[in-house]
């Protein structure tokens, strides 16, 4: 079961002068279980292809295919992609609506025809994935803070039960706490339930401490779809198209072009550390011997 | 659909409409719609035809774009023809079942139609070739000898050109929140009429939240830069009269006297 994309274009006001590609010939195979990084500044096509994918934009060229199936399709059924392709937009707290936060998450499920039981059982347990606290289940989501709201909204899609979970910059607007205790959340559901999940992202450095593959968007086109190591170690690149590398890759390199052997492929603070503490110890072996200055 | 709506738009180009005066195209407007009314007999429309022919022309603004702004309107159209149509008594033209169609129906229909377009198209005129921030300075300039009565001319003003400001903030924000609900699965689309309009609940109310958290983000951001309303306040690009406006006066005053004329020899 995955997505696939498959020459993809997305062609705004088409016909018109003003006619220019949002997106441009994408071709992409999202299989189960992954974390994807989509990373490209504004204006790059990213939230029109993630729109696409769970089919509330329809590509103007191309095809997608959920389970090898076209979406565009007349007879498909889109209220079967969208439980199975969670969206969860920019700034989502601001689509609550209902006059309690465990109303409010019921609506995703609740749309989905099931018992009533079964959308409370879904709706209770996406809210405590998301370590919403208890007291506040039946709290207005009006009157919640920023971060709260933020998991409440999260839990709505996540109650439909997605296997694949898009998040568009989830942790925008959050305080760092805040932001990294999303992503360990969000990195959770991928670890523990095998969700896919697409994290579209500015921070590099957001991107690097948890996704296994990164997709690069620039002007409609995607540039690169590689590891992070393999993405980042383009950073020269990376930067002509007005992104940046995590902060991490830019000492590595630094460090290696003082003369210090470490390796650059680094991407998170956690193998930097390694990788510096084994040059280190690398030194001190050599330490018996004389040394040239460095 | 939305974006089919020319009316209220301003068509951005380089004319003599352009350049005038926003107060004497709001003038000109006025008197324009009221002279519809006024003098609507044959000639009278050949006047008003002419003067609105000649205002397109130096308009500049392509008949193509005035001529789309006429589509939303067409259903309210052909509804008041077919009322006049089979529905005003008189001499009868044509008959047929329980139908028929009078020599007036035809004679009101036919100049409903012609008043309804020349009114659409002439107030239209204004707006595409005036922007909304020129339009509200018009305005305020046009009410301030009403502050006599204590009218506010100034929040006025301010307040319609906020409301123009944040229509198409509002449309994107109503789209955002549409496709928002979607992905979780709701259905605006099917339905009875009832189960529709429940169906917009999950719209409605976070753009009514979005909409107050905006006009209160406004207020402060307004607040801060001290504002504290018209009294005394100087403008960037103040309104002053010149010769093409001086001119426009002329045509239009011509044009009340043609129409005073024909009123009179017809």
């Amino acid at each position: 079961m995955s997505i696939i994309l498959d020459h993809v274009s997305y062609i705004y006001e088409k016909g018109t002068p003003q006619e220019h590609y949002a997106l441009k010939d994408i071709n992409l195979v999202i299989p189960k279980g992954e974390f994807i990084g989509v990373i490209g500044h504004t204006g790059s096509g990213k939230s029109t292809m993630m729109q696409m994918l769970n089919g509330l934009i329809a590509p103007t060229e191309g095809m997608v295919l959920f389970r090898g199936q076209d979406i565009s399709d007349r007879d498909f059924d889109k209220k079967y992609l969208r439980s199975k392709v969670g969206m969860v937009f920019q700034y989502p707290e601001y689509q609550l609506f209902e006059s309690t936060v465990f109303k409010d998450v019921c609506f995703g499920p609740g749309n989905l025809g099931l018992d009533q039981k079964t959308v409370e059982l879904r709706a209770f347990s996406a809210l405590h994935q998301m370590q919403f606290p208890d007291e506040l289940f039946y709290q207005s989501p009006f009157d919640l803070s920023g971060g709260q709201k933020r998991r409440a909204a999260i839990a709505g899609v996540l109650a439909m039960d997605p296997d694949f979970l898009i998040l568009d910059e989830p942790t925008a607007g959050l305080d760092p706490k805040g932001r990294d205790e999303i992503l360990e959340l969000i990195a959770g559901l991928q670890k523990e339930q095998g969700k896919t999940i697409l994290l579209v992202s500015h921070s590099m450095d957001d991107v690097a401490n948890y996704v296994n593959r990164i997709l690069v968007l620039n002007e409609g086109k995607l540039v690169l779809d590689a590891q992070p190591a393999e993405a980042f170690s383009y950073y020269k690149e990376l930067e002509k198209i007005g992104l940046a590398a995590p902060q991490v890759t830019y000492i590595m390199n630094e460090l290696q072009e003082k003369g210090i052997p470490v390796r650059a492929g680094a991407t998170t603070l956690r193998e930097a550390k390694q990788e510096i503490l084994r040059v280190f110890s690398d030194n001190r072996a050599k330490e018996r011997e004389p040394i040239h200055d460095t | 659909m939305i974006r089919d709506i020319t009316v209220g738009q301003y068509y951005r180009t380089e004319s003599f409409v352009h350049r005038l005066d926003p107060r004497v195209k709001l003038l000109g407007t006025f008197l324009y719609i009221i002279s519809l009314f006024v003098f609507s007999s044959v000639p009278g429309f050949i006047v008003s035809g002419a003067l609105l022919v000649v205002t397109i022309w130096a308009s500049k603004v392509p008949l193509k774009f005035i001529l789309r702004g006429l589509k939303p309107i067409l259903l309210l159209l052909s509804v008041t023809v077919l009322f006049n149509l089979f529905l005003i008594k008189g001499e009868p033209v044509v008959q047929f079942w329980r139908f028929t169609i009078t020599r007036e129906g035809i004679q009101s229909a036919v100049f409903l139609v012609i008043r309804i377009v020349m009114l659409i198209v002439g107030s239209s005129m204004m707006t595409f070739t005036t922007t909304p921030n020129q339009l509200t300075d018009g305005i305020e300039s046009l009410l301030k000898p009403f502050r006599i009565v204590k009218l506010p001319a100034h929040e006025i003003a301010m307040m319609m050109s906020i409301a123009l400001r944040f229509i198409p903030i509002l449309l994107e924000e109503t789209d955002k929140i549409m496709k928002a609900q979607s992905a979780r699965g709701a259905d605006f689309e099917s339905g009875n009429i009832f189960h529709r309009a429940k169906g917009m609940l999950p719209i409605l109310v976070p753009l009514f939240v979005a909409a107050f958290r905006r006009a209160n983000d406004l207020a402060m951001a307004m607040e801060a830069r001290c504002y504290r309303g018209g009294e005394g306040r100087t403008r960037m690009k103040p309104l002053k009269y010149q010769t093409q406006d001086a001119a426009a006066f002329g045509v239009l005053t011509l044009y009340v006297a043609v129409h005073i004329t024909c009123k009179v020899l017809w």
